[in-house]
C-alpha cells in the first residue's frame, strides 16, 4: 500500500506541481519508509511551496476572494 | 450583440421597361389597313409612353382597342402603361391578351412574370417564365426571371442554373451576374460567388456599383475574408457615403479584420443618424473597447433621447475603462436621481467598490435590490460586496434571502456557504455547498467549493452527508467529481472510526474517480491518503 499511495502523491505532484500538500504527503511516508534522504527533499520542497502559497494568498488578500471573484466573472447560472 | 450581414437588396426585374419596348417594336410585321391602324396607335402611344405622358398613352391605346385594333403589341404597351401608373390588374389583363393572341411567344409571359415578381407573387411569376422559357429555350429574358424568381421563393440551386444559362448568353451583363453571385451567396456556394463576381467586375454606374461592391463585401465576410470584405464594404461607402447599413458593416468587417482595432481609421459615420444607429454602433465599438469611437456615437443618443438606459449605462462604462470613473460615477449619478434604475445602480455600485467607496457601493447595491427584488444578480452582488469586506453576518442574510427568492441558484448557495466558511461555521459551509451541488452537479466552480471544506470539516461530521452525496453519485455515474465527494466523504467519515474503519467503498470510489478522470489531481491526492491508512 505504501508504494501505491507514494505513486498517487507522485501523480498529483505532475497534475498539480505548485500544490504543497502532496510533498508533504511524501515527505512523510518516505520517512516511515525510512528514506530519509527522499523525505528531506519533499519536505524541503513542501516548504517552498507552502511559502509561495502563504505570499499567493496575502496578495489575494483572503481564501475567500479566491473562489468569489471567479464566481462574479462567470456566474453559473 | 449580435449583428447581422448587410442585407443586399435583390435587385427588382429592370428588364420589364427595356425589353417591353424592344419587342412591342420588333414584334410586328403589319400589312392590313387595320394593321396599318394598329401601328399608328402604337407609335402615337409609344411615343407618349416616351415622353413620359403615360396616362395619355394609355388613353389612346384604350381609344384603337375600342376601334377594333387587336394587336399583341399593342395589348403589351399596354400592359406597360397601366403597370407604370399601378393599375396592376389592368396591366396583367393586358399581358394575359398577349398571351392569348400570341401563345406561343415568350413576351407575353416574359412582361407578365416581371408584373407579378413586382407584385411579390413570385410562385406566379415563376410559373410566368417557366412557359416563357419553354417556348423560347434561349431567351434571356425568361432565364433572368425565371431564375430570380426562384431565387426569390428561396430555390436557390434552381435558380442559379437557370441564372447561369442566362449569363452564357450574356456574359458580362450586370443584372444577370449579380442575381446570379447573390442566388449562390443565398446557396452557401461562397467561392463560386466570389468567382462570379470576380468575372463580372465592378459596374462604371454608381448604383449598380454600390450594390456590387456591397455584395462583393458580404460574400467575402462570409468568407471570414474579412480584410476583403472591409475594402469592398470601403469602396461602396465611398460611393454611397449615407448609407447607415453600408457603414456598419465596414465598421464591423474593420473590426473582425484587425488584431489592434482600436488604431484603425475609419471613415467618418453618415450624417443625420437616428438613436438606435448611433446606439448600435457605440455598442459595437464598446465591445470591442474602441471607447474614443464609442463615446461620441453614445453620446449622440443622449442628446436625442436623454434617458436611454443602454446608452447612459454603457457610456458610464465607457468613460470608466477611459480612465474616467469620477465622471462615470457622475453621469450615473446624475441620472438615477431623474431617472432610478436597478441595473444602474447595480453598475454604480461595482464603480463605487473599484473606486474605494465602499459604503456608497453597498447602498447602490442595495438600492438595486429593492428596486429590482426579482434579479438574482443584484442579490448576489450584494452579498458578494459585503463577503469582499469581511462583514460576514450581512453577507448570509443576503444569501439566505436570496436563496429564498432564487432556491434554484447554485451561487446563493455558494454565497452563503462562504459566509458561514469565512466565520469557521464548516458544517454549514459544507451543507449549503452540498445544496449547491445538488442544483448544479457540473459546474466546476461548485465543485472547487466543496472541495475547500473537505479539510476543514471534521471527519465524523461528514457522517450526516453521506446520504445525499450518495444520491448525487448514483444520479450522476459518470461523474469523477461527484464519484469523489462521496468517496472522499466516505473515507473521512470511516477513517474517523479508528480500527474499525471500512475503507473497501471509499477506495473502490476514489479508484473509479481516477479512472474517470485520470488527471484529477485532489482524487489522486485523496486516495494515496487512503492507501496510506490502509498499510
Amino acid at each position: 500500500m505504501n508504494q501505491k499511495a507514494v505513486d498517487e502523491y507522485l501523480e498529483v505532484t505532475r497534475l498539480d506541481p505548485k500544490s504543497a500538500v502532496p510533498h508533504y504527503r511524501l515527505g512523510q511516508l518516505y520517512r516511515e519508509m525510512n528514506k530519509l534522504d527522499l523525505a528531506t527533499t519533499e519536505l524541503t520542497r513542501y516548504q517552498e511551496l507552502a511559502r509561495l502559497h502563504q505570499e499567493e494568498l496575502k496578495r489575494n488578500r483572503s481564501t475567500i476572494q479566491q473562489f468569489i471573484i471567479p464566481q462574479t466573472a462567470k456566474p453559473d447560472n | 450583440m449580435k449583428l447581422s450581414f448587410l442585407s443586399i437588396q435583390r435587385g427588382t426585374l429592370l428588364v420589364a421597361l427595356s425589353f417591353l419596348l424592344v419587342c412591342a417594336a420588333t414584334v410586328r410585321s403589319l400589312a392590313s389597313p387595320q394593321a396599318t391602324d394598329a401601328q399608328a396607335a402604337f407609335n402615337q402611344a409609344l411615343g407618349l409612353l416616351q415622353a413620359g405622358k403615360t396616362a395619355d398613352a394609355l388613353t389612346s391605346i384604350d381609344n384603337a382597342i375600342a376601334a377594333g385594333a387587336r394587336d399583341p403589341s399593342l395589348y403589351n404597351l399596354k400592359g406597360l402603361a397601366a403597370g407604370e401608373l399601378g393599375h396592376a390588374q389592368e396591366a396583367e389583363e393586358s399581358f394575359r391578351t398577349v398571351i392569348r393572341l400570341q401563345p406561343n411567344a415568350a413576351m407575353g409571359y416574359n412582361n407578365l412574370g416581371v408584373l407579378l415578381a413586382k407584385l411579390g407573387r413570385n410562385r406566379e411569376a415563376a410559373t410566368a417564365f417557366h412557359e416563357a422559357h419553354t417556348r423560347e429555350p434561349q431567351n434571356f429574358n425568361a432565364l433572368l426571371g425565371l431564375g430570380t424568381s426562384l431565387a426569390a421563393l428561396q430555390k436557390y440551386d434552381e435558380a442559379a442554373g437557370y441564372l447561369q444559362k442566362a449569363w452564357n448568353l450574356h456574359p458580362g451583363d450586370f443584372q444577370c451576374g449579380y442575381e446570379w453571385a447573390h442566388t449562390l451567396l443565398e446557396a452557401k456556394q461562397l467561392s463560386a460567388a466570389k468567382k462570379v463576381l470576380d468575372q463580372l467586375g465592378a459596374p462604371q454606374e454608381p448604383d449598380s456599383a454600390v450594390k456590387y461592391y456591397s455584395l462583393s463585401g458580404v460574400v467575402a465576410e462570409r468568407m471570414n475574408e474579412f480584410a476583403s470584405a472591409a475594402k469592398s464594404y470601403g469602396q461602396a461607402y465611398a460611393l454611397n457615403p449615407s448609407s447607415y447599413d453600408i457603414y456598419l458593416a465596414l465598421v464591423r468587417a474593420t473590426l473582425s479584420m484587425d488584431p489592434e482595432p482600436g488604431k484603425t481609421t475609419l471613415p467618418a459615420p453618415p450624417e443625420g443618424l437616428s438613436p438606435s444607429q448611433n446606439l448600435a454602433l457605440g455598442l459595437l465599438f464598446a465591445s470591442r473597447d474602441i471607447f474614443d469611437q464609442a463615446i461620441p456615437r453614445l453620446q449622440a443618443v443622449l442628446q436625442t433621447d436623454p434617458s436611454n438606459e443602454v446608452a447612459i449605462l454603457n457610456l458610464a462604462l465607457a468613460e470608466k475603462s477611459t480612465g474616467k470613473s469620477s465622471d462615470a460615477i457622475d453621469r450615473l449619478h446624475r441620472a438615477l436621481a431623474s431617472h432610478p434604475s436597478a441595473v444602474l445602480y447595480n453598475t454604480l455600485g461595482g464603480m463605487e467598490e473599484g473606486s474605494g467607496h465602499y459604503v456608497e457601493a453597498v447602498q447602490s447595491y442595495q438600492r438595486a435590490v429593492e428596486l429590482d427584488p426579482t434579479n438574482e444578480q443584484y442579490y448576489f452582488d450584494l452579498g458578494l460586496e459585503y463577503l469582499i469586506h469581511f462583514t460576514f453576518g450581512p453577507a448570509a442574510e443576503v444569501y439566505r434571502v436570496g436563496i429564498q427568492k432564487f432556491p434554484t441558484s447554485s451561487r446563493q448557495y455558494l454565497g452563503l456557504g462562504f459566509s458561514h466558511y469565512a466565520v469557521r461555521e464548516y458544517r454549514q459551509a459544507a451543507d449549503a455547498f452540498t445544496t449547491a451541488l445538488e442544483l448544479d452537479p457540473d459546474s466546476p466552480a461548485v465543485f472547487r467549493a466543496w472541495d475547500s471544506v473537505l479539510d476543514s470539516l471534521s471527519p465524523n461530521d461528514w457522517q450526516e452527508f453521506l446520504p445525499r452525496l450518495d444520491r448525487l453519485a448514483a444520479a450522476h455515474p459518470q461523474s469523477a467529481e461527484l464519484t469523489f465527494c462521496l468517496g472522499a466523504a466516505l473515507f473521512r467519515s470511516e477513517f474517523a472510526k479508528g480500527q474499525k474503519a471500512a475503507l473497501d467503498r471509499s477506495q473502490t470510489l476514489l479508484e473509479k474517480s481516477v479512472r474517470l478522470r485520470p488527471d484529477f489531481p485532489a482524487a489522486h491526492l485523496e486516495l494515496g491518503a487512503l492507501y496510506a491508512a490502509r498499510r
